[in-house]
């Protein structure tokens, strides 16, 4: 995070709890209960980057937003978890969304080098995802069940023929 | 961290349940020697070049950790640099740790060109 808009950010955080966050240290240093507060009291948005400011402060900080064990803070932890996971994690695949089209568009297909580094990702894919993807874009297939290997091959045979 | 480790933990027995050396049942059963082989741990580094939901995807399949708990140690690596994600006997850390290494790039960075980096050390 730019230096301006952490001073930015630091200042907006001290307004919330009444008290000057003057560094990032001074934000690391904020007892469990207060940082799960400021925490609490931020608009969803203002998530990543209260983490972003905690980042490089060490093991403590998470210790500090886990509550530091502390039963009286357990409620606000779990709140913390539950409102950045849902503001930093995609949305869950709907049954027609084909993580291939998503993430592997063909037209990056072309650049074997960087294909190759898609290959683990490519293989964890299920064959009603390959499939579709292989007979849309390259006239491939279809394969059987399991035989992600087997397709994978063909595909790399196609594009370096070509 | 405590939840974590219970979890963690929990599948470490389950783990050892099934990786079980008979030499080592008959041995515990003389009562002397330990009863649990020695423990190690599998500890994950972060990087730049792979997303919280890369981290998540990983644990569950690769840990067999649920969603949250792959989730807050996701934001651990992310604070802390590092975070362990597996306990258990050796070779069930050494097969874990394979998968890890072997899981591939992120595929929603175009930066992102391999796995993560992981280690089996000593718990």
């Amino acid at each position: 995070m730019p230096e301006e808009l952490a001073r930015r950010a630091l200042a907006y955080f001290g307004r919330i709890l009444g008290k000057e966050i003057p560094t990032r240290e001074a934000l690391a240093a904020l007892p469990s209960a207060q940082l799960l507060l400021l925490a609490d009291r931020l608009p969803d948005g203002f998530l990543p980057a209260l983490v972003g400011l905690l980042k490089g402060a060490g093991p403590l900080a998470f210790e500090k937003l886990l509550g530091e064990h502390e039963e009286e803070n357990r409620e606000l932890s779990e709140r913390f978890f539950e409102r950045y996971r849902a503001m930093v994690l995609e949305p869950p695949f709907e049954d027609d969304d084909n993580p291939l089209e998503i993430w592997l568009p063909h037209e990056v297909c072309n650049d074997l080098a960087f294909l190759s580094t898609r290959q683990a990702f490519f293989l964890r894919q299920e064959m009603r995802h390959i499939n579709p993807w292989l007979e849309r874009h390259f006239q491939i297939g279809p394969f059987p069940p399991a035989a992600q290997e087997e397709a994978w091959s063909a595909l790399w045979a196609r594009l370096t023929s070509e | 961290m405590e939840r974590l480790v219970g979890e963690i933990d929990q599948r470490m027995t389950s783990d050892s349940t099934t990786t079980a050396n008979p030499e080592t049942e008959k041995v515990t059963e003389t009562g002397s020697q330990p009863a649990f082989a020695p423990l190690f741990k599998i500890v994950l580094f972060d990087d730049d070049e792979h997303t919280y939901d890369y981290v998540v995807e990983l644990l569950v399949d690769c840990c067999g950790l649920s969603k949250e708990s792959a989730f807050r140690c996701a934001v651990e690596v992310d604070l802390s640099g590092k975070t362990t994600v597996f306990y258990g006997p050796l070779e069930a850390c050494r097969r874990r740790c394979e998968r890890i290494l072997a899981y591939g790039a992120d595929p929603r960075l175009p930066r992102s060109k391999g796995s993560m980096k992981a280690e089996v050390q000593s718990r």
